[in-house]
């Protein structure tokens, strides 16, 4: 019975949370919304280290629940990112009619990725998945009184649907070829059949929507520009990260026997991502959307090192993750207050920054050489150890043609440096002040590009969770 | 330890500089370069003494500790010779550099702040002696460049920045799939020494040869790669010239030299024919360009073009003697260009021009200026006496010894470049310093301060040691010269 | 034997400028067009000029500046403005229409699909 508490807790405590929320919302007298975001701000933060205890490895329900300290670990990861995103966004919250209902709806859709992450079955995976895209939609559409966040909610519901069907054809496929919905693969061979593949496209297509792989991307854009900025952070960094994690460890232990194909797959699609996603990226001028189709090259990079050797990659990509969340974040944090406090987003009215908001300017920088792989700021380390794992095959030109894509992304990522540091601006953004929870998630992101990379103990300890894959 | 300490002093100085205000921040950067600059001769001293005791290891003050063990990649610093003569020319060109930067208004900090770090990856690299740790310091540097560049820069210096860091970074792009093809073919293996025991299959050689030569020429301004070169150089402010040229240049020779030549022997070999020829339309057509440049800048930058070039030659033709002149040429060259740079940017500040018509006279007004724009010319054009002589005279008398008619043309057309040389330095001297007055606005300028005497001494103390006596320079680099060209015979190919 | 011959020379040179007799002027004008030549230093400046500014500046150095800067550095900025256009001639693909999105996502599948089917059959 203990094992059950100890096996999901990083859910319960979450759900705990939750119940908490709607005690405080059906109470009649009003809550203030600035303690609210500071309460919320210190559980998010005890939420992320008592996920560090008090951990176990086993499985519930009939192995429709698994845990294990890879699991716990990326769980940690996403508890962290939420904390971070939560302190950014208490600039734009503390003047929201509707705080708390924000909160549970960033709560719901992390313990949906939870689910998702420690599904043994594909049911579970499914009922994972639903639960953290559903309450994302309504999310998206939190700025309430804006045209441009109704239509991200709503495209965002439409394409996630219509992702869902093909994801669900799949799974009954899966069913019906295996008899089991179980995704550990004890009792039956995926050997590579016609029907089995098939199955296994649907369902790859489902994961490679969610992950915005081109061509399976186009709701990306539209969806990140129209949010407001915190729900964009949301949706770029956890939810990518959880994907990437599932999408991962189900390509190395359920599908591992057609390995084969997918690589192909994983080869061409990656491919496309980069370059795709980085010629997007050139004419971008809307700070949001720039950042959405970077993230998308990113993933291209990530799937060349899920594509190589199976430990390393798998170690790569979750490194990689970490680190991306730091760097994503603190683009994101610095686009955040600046969206919440001016309004402004586009990379124009970035011009002059660095005169204003000096420390601001060093903190963008930092995190989009963090982006564009430059050291030595860590993500240097996790492009160069995805891009060694990917290698891992000995295929050089997927390799050439990833680091030729770096010098584009490096292009446009030294836009917007021109535009902070170089570009003279009658009309800068005035100086900001910013409040502390703000300034402690900045220095948490730019500690985490500082430091993630040269501790190397980090890296040889999330290898050792992969050992198990 | 002693290498740890060369790196951290850099790292530390940068700390404080961060940390300190505008105004000290000037004094704080000539702190921390100056000591650097004596450190970097005691580190020359410690070296000569440990080979005077009769140390014969290749790489001397070696350490390496782990630092990601999953992929083997360790912090493996050591130097020989040629990475001890590339730190004495590191430092006398940041101490330089500060010094002429003194002035320099606008986000005072920030510009030092840059500079040191830029600082800092050049000796991580010239140190490193794991293929990781080398790569990690040769892209350190792309960013400071940039914003050097592209913030205290002249003219469009935004394209310029743009385009300098984009092409290094394609450099880097190259460099980066040869590492990577390297470590999977020798056992996965980033480390240099390791690799250069391992033999790599010469058909592995074969494929990763070009991307790391070419990568890392990109960064010598290996033709076609180099347009980022005059552009670059002509925008950027003095200081950061001077690091561009006369260091950020050789990283790139040196890394054709320590990791493609030296790791790669056999394909070294089977492509030296197409080195020489690339260096050769380098260095003939980099000094005809230059002839046409009418910028003081520019044919500082495009007269970099060709005498890099010989430095690609001297790799290229695969002889003791000519890698031996291949190093002197990065030394020599990257303290003359430095000086050259030092003394275009002083006078840049007096008369704000640099185009050479409107120059003329200044000798009258500055003669301590005008006479180290003097020392730079003829060091270019290679007057026995300073080190360019030396450096190009080692190159030729290498680059005879290799037999075939091929490699004798080159070698000629290489001596006669020296000619146009010395049209181009000749014209752009004569022109500017002496002659009468073109402009009387001129006659009220006043010559250099202590802190432009101070860096021109530096530099030019520098060039007369190597021109005067180059046998201990050469003493100090044969050594690792001749560990290549062993490990090149010992592969031999083309016998 | 050159040391003498060359000590000899300046011997001779020595004598005829110290002499003021006409004897040195009466050997010019009978070595006639020779003594003119020397004179305007066998002409070599003239050559020098006529070769570095006519040939060398118009034929070589002009043409290698020209290519530098437009067919070389060309090629490079060629490099970037393709990428440039590319991305200008695909932006219309993201129209901002679902119905548009869902109908690309097919195609993904499809193309995925043969993709897998090619793989199969090798």
């Amino acid at each position: 019975m203990t094992e059950f508490f100890f096996l999901m807790k990083h859910e319960l405590s979450l759900v705990l949370i939750l119940v908490f929320l709607l005690i405080l919302k059906i109470r009649t007298k009003p809550i203030v919304n600035s303690s609210l975001i500071n309460v919320m701000n210190v559980v998010f933060f005890l939420n992320f280290i008592l996920g560090w205890f008090l951990n176990k490895d086993g499985s519930l329900f009939g192995g429709m629940f698994l845990n294990s300290g890879l699991l716990a670990f990326e769980k940690n990861i996403l508890n962290l990112g939420t904390f971070i995103i939560c302190l950014q966004a208490s600039s734009w919250l503390k003047d929201h009619k509707h705080v708390p209902e924000f909160y549970m709806l960033l709560i719901s859709t992390l313990i949906g990725m939870f689910f998702m992450l420690s599904s043994g079955n594909l049911l579970m995976f499914y009922l994972g998945l639903e639960l953290s895209t559903i309450p994302l939609a309504a999310m998206c559409n939190f700025d309430m009184e804006k045209a441009n966040s109704s239509e991200a909610a709503m495209k965002m519901i439409m394409s996630s649907a219509f992702s869902s069907g093909i994801l669900l054809f799949g799974i009954s496929l899966f069913y019906g070829m295996t008899g089991t919905f179980s995704l550990l693969g004890s009792g039956y061979n995926f050997d590579g059949s016609p029907l089995q593949v098939l199955s296994f496209l649907m369902l790859f297509s489902g994961f490679a929507f969610k992950l915005s792989v081109v061509p399976f991307h186009f709701w990306t854009a539209d969806v990140y520009e129209g949010s407001p900025v915190s729900v964009t952070s949301y949706l770029s960094v956890i939810s990518k990260g959880a994907m990437v994690f599932v999408f991962s460890s189900v390509m190395y232990t359920t599908f591992k026997g057609i390995a084969t194909v997918w690589y192909d797959a994983m080869v061409v699609l990656s491919i496309l991502t980069m370059v795709v996603g980085n010629l997007f990226a050139l004419r971008q001028n809307n700070m949001k959307r720039f950042l959405a189709f970077s993230s998308i090259a990113q993933v291209g990079y990530i799937l060349i090192g899920i594509s190589g050797s199976s430990e390393s990659g798998m170690a790569a990509s979750i490194y990689f993750i970490l680190i991306y969340i730091f760097s994503n974040l603190g683009a994101f944090g610095v686009i955040s207050l600046i969206s919440s406090e001016t309004g402004r987003e586009s990379i124009d009215d970035y011009k002059g920054l660095y005169k204003t908001n000096p420390m601001l300017g060093w903190v963008l920088a930092l995190s989009l050489f963090s982006l564009a792989g430059i050291p030595p700021t860590a993500g240097f380390f996790g492009k160069i150890f995805l891009l060694t794992a990917g290698a891992a095959k000995g295929n050089y030109l997927l390799i050439t043609i990833a680091s030729l894509n770096m010098i584009v992304s490096l292009y446009y990522y030294l836009r917007v440096i021109r535009a902070v540091f170089m570009d003279s601006n009658e009309n800068a953004i005035e100086p900001i002040k910013s409040q502390t929870s703000i300034k402690l998630a900045i220095i948490l992101c730019v500690a985490g590009i500082l430091v993630t990379g040269f501790a190397n103990g980090l890296y040889e300890y999330i290898l050792s969770l992969s050992h198990g894959m | 330890m002693m290498l740890t300490i060369l790196i951290l002093l850099p790292l530390l100085t940068a700390l404080i500089l961060a940390m300190s205000n505008a105004k000290a921040s000037r004094t704080v950067a000539l702190a921390g370069s100056g000591i650097q600059l004596l450190f970097s001769l005691l580190l020359l001293q410690n070296y000569l003494t440990e080979r005077a005791a009769g140390n014969t290891a290749l790489f001397l003050f070696e350490s390496s500790s782990a630092w990601f063990p999953a992929l083997n990649i360790n912090f493996h610093i050591g130097v020989d010779g040629i990475s001890i003569a590339m730190i004495l020319l590191t430092a006398s060109v940041v101490f330089a550099g500060v010094l002429v930067s003194w002035k320099i208004e606008k986000m005072t900090k920030e510009f030092f702040l840059l500079l040191i770090i830029l600082s800092a990856g050049a000796y991580g690299f010239f140190i490193s002696l794991d293929l990781f740790l080398l790569f990690f310091f040769l892209e350190v540097a792309v960013i400071p460049k940039y914003l050097l560049i592209g913030i205290w820069g002249s003219g469009k210096k935004e394209y310029s920045a743009n385009k300098l860091a984009l092409m290094l970074m394609g450099g880097s792009a190259l460099v980066l799939v040869g590492m990577i093809g390297m470590y999977y073919n020798s056992g996965n293996s980033f480390d240099l020494v390791h690799l250069s025991t391992f033999h790599i299959p010469f058909y592995i050689q074969k494929i990763f040869f070009p991307f790391l030569f070419i990568g890392f020429g990109v960064f010598t301004a290996i033709f076609p790669f180099h347009t980022w070169v005059p552009d670059g150089h002509s925008s950027a402010p003095t200081a950061a010239s001077m690091f561009l040229a006369g260091i950020s240049m050789k990283l790139g020779g040196y890394g054709c030299l320590r990791v493609a030549t030296y790791l790669m022997p056999e394909a070294a070999q089977y492509y030296s024919g197409y080195i020489v020829l690339v260096a050769a339309i380098a260095i003939i057509y980099g000094a005809f360009a230059t002839m046409m440049q009418t910028d003081l800048k520019y044919i500082n930058a495009y007269s970099s073009v060709s005498h890099c070039g010989f430095v690609l030659l001297g790799i290229g033709m695969l002889t003791k003697t000519a890698i031996t002149g291949a190093v002197l040429q990065m030394v020599s060259h990257g303290l003359m260009t430095a000086l050259f740079f030092a003394a275009i940017g002083m006078l840049y500040e007096r008369t704000h021009t640099r185009a050479v018509k409107e120059l003329g006279g200044l000798m009258k007004m500055m003669p301590f200026i005008s006479t180290v724009f003097f020392i730079a010319g003829l060091c270019s054009l290679g007057l026995p006496g300073f080190s360019g002589f030396v450096a190009e005279m080692t190159i030729f008398v290498g680059s005879w010894q290799r037999s075939g008619m091929f490699y004798h043309i080159a070698t000629i057309l290489a001596c006669m470049s020296i000619v146009v040389t010395a049209v181009y330095i000749l014209r752009a001297t004569g022109q500017s310093v002496m002659g009468p007055v073109n402009n009387p606005k001129f006659l009220t300028l006043t010559d250099a301060h202590w802190n432009e005497k101070l860096a021109a001494g530096v530099l030019i103390v520098g060039i007369v040691a190597i021109g005067v006596m180059p046998f201990w320079l050469n003493d100090l680099v044969s050594p690792g010269a001749e560990a290549i060209y062993n490990q090149l015979s010992r592969f031999a190919l083309l016998k | 034997m050159p040391v003498a011959l060359s000590l000899g020379g300046i011997v001779i040179a020595f004598v005829f400028y110290k002499s003021t007799t006409a004897y040195p002027d009466r050997i010019a004008n009978r070595l006639g067009s020779f003594t003119h030549t020397v004179k305007n230093k066998f002409y070599i400046d003239e050559i020098y000029l006529f070769v570095t500014k006519k040939i060398v500046f118009n034929l070589v150095g002009r043409p290698a500046a020209w290519i530098d800067r437009n067919i070389v550095d060309g090629m490079m900025n060629t490099f970037g403005a393709a990428a440039q256009v590319f991305s200008f001639s695909i932006s219309g693909i993201q129209s901002g229409r679902v119905q548009n999105y869902a109908a690309y996502f097919l195609t993904g599948i499809i193309g995925l699909a043969l993709l897998f089917i090619y793989v199969w059959i090798h």
